[in-house]
């Protein structure tokens, strides 16, 4: 890309033009305000503190004015700006042009910055008074994440940069992969997430810089951690929805360096949310919320720099680039630098008296979240960069696949499932044992209830999954175990709720549906709380899924049209049928149609059920004219239990023939909605005080009341029907055009639209040892993204699995000893063959299990160790600080008078 | 703001001055309050207007010179024309701000001050007393184990109120800026009526006059307390080591 000024002197269009001169004058303004907030802040100038806030509003101005500029642009396909000409062209919606903004490296920054400038300009309006003696360093810290990220537009990744000559009569296009509903909203709900970490970083740096580091500060900086982890969830969530639909691979998390670099700061922001009570509570922790902060805002660039420099392989970042990686590598070192120089500077001030008085405390509980947190943000970014590292160290690549996110990672997912439900238990400072035994019965029943039910009643309840570690196997029976943390974590909340509304009822004499909503409004973050964990076992539901997945390929040589069968019932013989998990899909027709920006080819299928057809889906695959690569438009048959999701991976339009691959995907719908009641508990988190000061007074009646959880409980619905509904979506496209057959097809079959063959069904594992080996090799055809062979639908993973099968033979699987000898040998042999590990999903690294593994346990080590410390010491505080003198009574009533107010 | 008039600014140079200048601080204590709360700008509904005719202006241009279809590239057009006069609305602000004379004596960078800080913590005590009767309640705790924590909390709630108090009482004469500080912070944070800048007069009056007698008898609360502790180290005792 050229720069800014390469661009002043060769512009051929004025929207460059002023573009540019408008990005200069944010830069120059950016730069004014990180001068005039430190510089006014230190020198106690108000003057110059005005003039940066001020600043910083007109700098969210100019930058709208740029980004508005872009879109224009975009619209008018002004195609002498090379950014628009690479990311969109005239056979674009107008919605996906729009979007095209931020699809790409350039417009992405540019958007990031423009996030930014409008949040920041939100905070700081919300805190100028309030933070007032601080805001200087606010605006300041703010503004040099601005001024970095404008270096980077000006000098280095200019969206505005023109071509010099022969400028293109149309654009390339964005990634067909993009062109998708989803990718409209997740990207910005991402970039929301991300940008609003910014926030409290800035109010952490301008209270370390200005010393008020009291809990002032703390109580701003949370709500904006609360929105940071709310949108961080939402853009997590949507990404993940986004992949079910468009990669056609029949899941939604795929532990891709992308995903994962939203993931990690959602660790610290969490982390944060809980540490922040215990300072709020007791005034402890203060070194550590400032340490979680830092590590909130370092993920976010940091994840930002590992897709934009190119230094891990991702499905979608965005390409090598040494100069920007450079120029982030500098920027995480300054950061860096100034923070734990300004934390030690002021470390007298962060430490407190750390005293706790007893491990079986909600306290303690809220460290060992913080530490298993901690610990997964850590293996994610340890396993995300391990094959970097060990690029640089052994000048060799490795692979970390999905297969070994998934073997570690249940260990800290389900420690904090558990944490979830046991923490709401305990009380503050300690709980005996005699009342924990009380508050841990019920879910205890209830757990042992409905697992023995599953386990007698349900089979495949008492299905294993594998764990590792390294070279050891395990069969554990993590299904049944993840579901008796789930009923755990309901009993508990449910429990909490119960009694909550008694002691309300009790205390107010008011009924219960008044005291359920008096209790969440009055202790809005502790039962708001309560929904997030409620929310977070319902997802945990969904992932239990994943251990009851199942696929299939299929091949059908000629649709039921073609035949000149009845297609209102499954035909006798299986020419155009097949059977899975309980359906039976009648493949009614293959059509094609065509518009100027795409070439869509679309089965019909009918899914069946007992007799009955219980839907007609539409599994697709386009050809975008600008494309490369066809893209998978998936047909999903969404049911309360389970999604029938189909996938037409090839098709042969002269013959009809086309190929299918259908999941059978349990429990999914419980993700979606895992998410929607978590952003729901988010959401009461974030009611602000005066507005249930506002809805108190108010006189309700009975009537009123209902129609208010009526109105609340539809809202809920809607959403949930909306979101599982809309999965069928795509449907609608071919649905409009009705089914078209074979002879009123528009084209013929041209260049990259199947050979009529297609390769994802070809040598499928005819066992498990073979199913199990295919799992663990990835793809290495250096198209497909960290695929394993097993899942992958190209000719080269065809091969590759042909080889496996051919490698099998002759090995005794019909003994344990003998199936663990094939596979270890035929994968073996595969590593012998690529002369290194990186065809290896898992990789077989010492240092790769053995790092975070103990990284984690010294961790936990360390913990205990201090945590141990900080009880003995809490328990003699308690012992000498004993009030032995009687309560002055004239205070003692003042104290009662304002304890009645308090609710 | 950049709104300030001269007055306000003169009227702060004279309030943060050194503790040399005290008598004349006191002196124009009662000027001082009211002007911190200026008057609004008798201008500012004009300058609005004009602003918003500026804008609406440039969205009639906009759409007249597309006859009236508002496509995408119309809407961008508008929101760009919108940006492009918020900036200049603050970039004036930014230079005009930069160049305004507020500096150096401002109210403004006095902290919300230890009274705020010991409110804050009395609201987390009786916040925590609550919790943990609440907590007592749901059976998570014994009886005896919540009094023996409530007890606690409640031993530390009336140090902390009695610091309060003490702080709210009036100490010792060198204690009158920082009581005057407190109040304009305070009424220039919180922008309340003349009804509360009236208040915070009389109470800079009641301040003056408690000084006077609270040098003849010092220090309220007990020095043996903690709570007299904290109340003691507060920027109340820069101010009279400055003093001296």
């Amino acid at each position: 890309m050229q720069s800014a000024a390469t661009t002043l002197n060769s512009t051929s269009s004025p929207i460059a033009l002023v573009g540019t001169i408008t990005m200069l004058a944010a830069y120059a303004v950016a730069a004014w305000c990180v001068a005039a907030g430190i510089a006014g802040n230190a020198k106690k100038s108000r003057r110059l503190v005005t003039s940066a806030v001020y600043g910083l509003y007109g700098f969210g101005a100019l930058i709208s004015v740029a980004s508005a500029l872009i879109i224009y642009a975009f619209v008018t396909h002004d195609y002498a700006i090379k950014y628009v000409a690479m990311t969109s062209d005239t056979s674009m919606a107008t919605w996906y042009k729009i979007t095209a903004f931020w699809g790409g490296l350039d417009g992405s920054l540019l958007f990031w910055v423009l996030v930014l400038a409008l949040f920041s300009m939100i905070a700081v309006a919300v805190n100028y008074k309030k933070h007032r003696d601080m805001i200087g360093y606010v605006v300041g810290t703010i503004m040099v994440v601005q001024v970095f990220f404008m270096t980077v537009l000006v000098f280095h990744k200019n969206p505005f940069a023109t071509f010099l000559n022969n400028v293109p009569m149309d654009g390339q296009g964005l990634n067909p992969l993009l062109q998708n509903y989803w990718m409209v909203i997740h990207p910005p709900s991402l970039y929301i997430g991300f940008v609003s970490a910014t926030i409290p970083f800035a109010f952490g740096i301008g209270a370390l810089a200005s010393g008020r580091l009291d809990d002032l500060w703390l109580g701003s900086v949370r709500v904006w951690m609360l929105i940071c982890f709310f949108f961080l969830s939402l853009g997590l969530i949507l990404g993940g929805r986004w992949a079910y639909e468009e990669l056609g691979w029949g899941g939604y998390w795929a532990w891709d360096p992308v995903e994962n670099a939203g993931f990690m700061p959602w660790f610290c922001a969490t982390a944060f949310l809980h540490s922040a009570i215990i300072q709020e509570q007791k005034g402890m922790m203060k070194g550590w919320n400032m340490i979680l902060m830092f590590l909130t805002m370092f993920f976010t660039i940091f994840g930002t720099f590992m897709t934009r420099s190119g230094i891990v392989q991702s499905v979608h970042a965005f390409g090598e680039d040494n100069v920007l990686a450079l120029q982030f590598v500098m920027f995480l070192a300054v950061m860096t630098v100034v923070t734990i120089g300004l934390i030690v500077f002021r470390w007298q001030r962060l430490s407190s008296k750390m005293q706790f008085e007893s491990f079986m405390s909600r306290e303690f509980s809220f460290l060992l979240n913080n530490w298993i947190l901690m610990a997964c943000a850590f293996f994610v970014l340890f396993a995300t960069m391990f094959p970097t590292i060990k690029e640089s160290m052994l000048g060799e690549r490795a692979t970390v696949g999905i297969a070994f996110f998934n073997k570690a990672m249940p260990w800290g997912g389900l420690s904090l499932l558990f944490l979830a439900g046991a923490a709401p238990l305990l009380a503050w400072r300690k709980t005996t044992m005699d009342r924990m035994k009380k508050q841990f019965l019920f879910p205890f029943v209830a757990q042992a209830v409905v697992v023995i039910g599953l386990l007698a009643l349900v089979p495949s309840s008492r299905a294993t999954t594998k764990l590792t570690f390294y070279a050891f196997d395990v069969d554990a029976p993590i299904p049944i175990i993840t579901i008796a943390l789930i009923v755990f974590a309901f009993g508990s909340i449910a429990q909490e709720f119960w009694r909550g509304v008694a002691v309300r009822k009790k205390q107010t004499g008011s009924d219960a549906v008044t005291s359920l909503l008096g209790l969440v409004l009055t202790k809005r973050r502790k039962y708001g709380g309560y929904i997030v964990h409620l929310g977070i076992a319902v997802l945990f539901l969904g992932f239990v899924g994943k251990a009851y997945d199942s696929m299939i390929d299929r091949t059908i040589a000629r649709p039921i049209a073609a035949t000149g069968q009845n297609r209102d019932r499954v035909p006798a013989n299986d020419q155009a049928w097949f059977a899975f998990q309980g359906y039976k899909f009648l493949y009614e027709n293959l059509s094609q149609t065509s518009d100027d920006h795409k070439t869509a080819t679309t089965a019909t299928v009918s899914v069946w059920k007992g007799g009955e057809r219980l839907a007609t889906v539409y599994p697709a695959q386009w050809n975008f004219v600008k494309g490369e690569q066809p893209t998978t438009e998936v047909a999903i048959h969404p049911r309360i239990g389970e999604d029938v999701y189909l996938v037409l991976t090839s098709y042969n339009v002269e013959s009809g023939e086309a190929n299918f691959r259908v999941f059978v995907n349990p429990l999914i719908n419980f993700v979606w909605l895992g998410f929607l009641i978590l952003a729901f508990g988010t959401f009461i988190c974030l009611i602000p005080a005066s507005v249930v000061n506002a809805l108190s007074p108010r006189p309700r009646t009975r009537l009123g009341r209902a129609a208010d959880v009526t109105l609340l409980v539809l809202i809920l619905g809607a959403l949930t029907a909306g979101f599982v509904k809309s999965a069928q979506a795509n449907n609608l496209v071919t649905d409009a055009q009705g089914p078209v057959l074979l002879a009123q097809a528009e084209h013929d079959t041209g260049p990259g639209m199947g050979d009529g063959e297609g390769h994802a069904h070809k040598f499928r594992p005819r066992n498990d040892t073979e199913a199990n080996i295919m799992k663990e090799l990835i793809c290495m055809c250096g198209g497909c993204q960290r695929e394993t062979v097993f899942e992958c639908k190209c000719g080269y993973a065809a091969n590759e699995r042909e080889k496996v099968q051919q490698r099998i033979n002759g090995y005794n699987l019909t003994t344990v000893a003998g199936r663990e000898q094939a596979k270890n040998e035929v994968i073996e042999s595969f590593v012998k063959e690529y002369g290194n590990e990186q065809v290896l999903a898992t990789p077989r690294n010492k240092a790769a299990w053995m790092v975070p593994v103990l990284a984690a346990v010294g961790g936990l080590g360390l913990l205990v160790f201090v945590a141990r410390s900080w009880v003995l010491r809490g328990r003699q505080e308690l012992i000498d600080n004993k009030p032995t003198v009687v309560e002055d009574e004239s205070y003692a009533e003042k104290l009662d008078d304002e304890l009645a107010n308090v609710d | 703001m950049s709104s300030q008039t001269s007055t306000n600014r003169k009227s702060d140079e004279v309030a943060d001055g050194d503790s040399a200048d005290l008598p004349q601080a006191i002196v124009h204590a009662t000027p001082t309050v009211v002007a911190l709360k200026a008057p609004p700008d008798p201008m500012r509904w004009v300058k609005r207007g004009i602003y918003a005719a500026v804008v609406i202006i440039g969205w009639v241009f906009i759409s007249w010179s597309n006859r009236y279809r508002f496509a995408a590239p119309v809407v961008m057009l508008q929101l760009g024309w919108l940006a492009v006069v918020s900036a200049v609305y603050f970039l004036w602000h930014t230079g005009a701000s930069a160049t305004a004379e507020l500096d150096g004596t401002d109210p403004w960078w006095r902290p919300v001050g230890k009274i705020e800080e010991l409110e804050r913590e009395k609201r987390a005590m009786l916040k925590a007393i609550k919790e943990v009767e609440f907590d007592q309640q749901m059976g998570k705790q014994s009886v005896s184990d919540a009094n023996e924590i409530i007890a606690v909390y409640r031993a530390r709630a009336i140090e902390v109120i009695k610091a309060i108090d003490a702080a709210q009482a009036t100490g010792p004469a060198t204690k009158r800026d920082e009581i005057e500080r407190e109040i304009k912070a305070r009424v220039e944070v919180l922008g309340k009526s003349a009804r509360a800048v009236n208040k915070a007069t009389q109470a800079a009056k009641r301040g003056k006059k408690g000084a006077a007698a609270t040098d003849a008898k010092p220090a309220a609360p007990s020095a043996d307390t903690p709570a007299a502790d904290a109340a003691d180290a507060t920027p109340a005792t820069v101010t009279e080591e400055q003093a001296s």
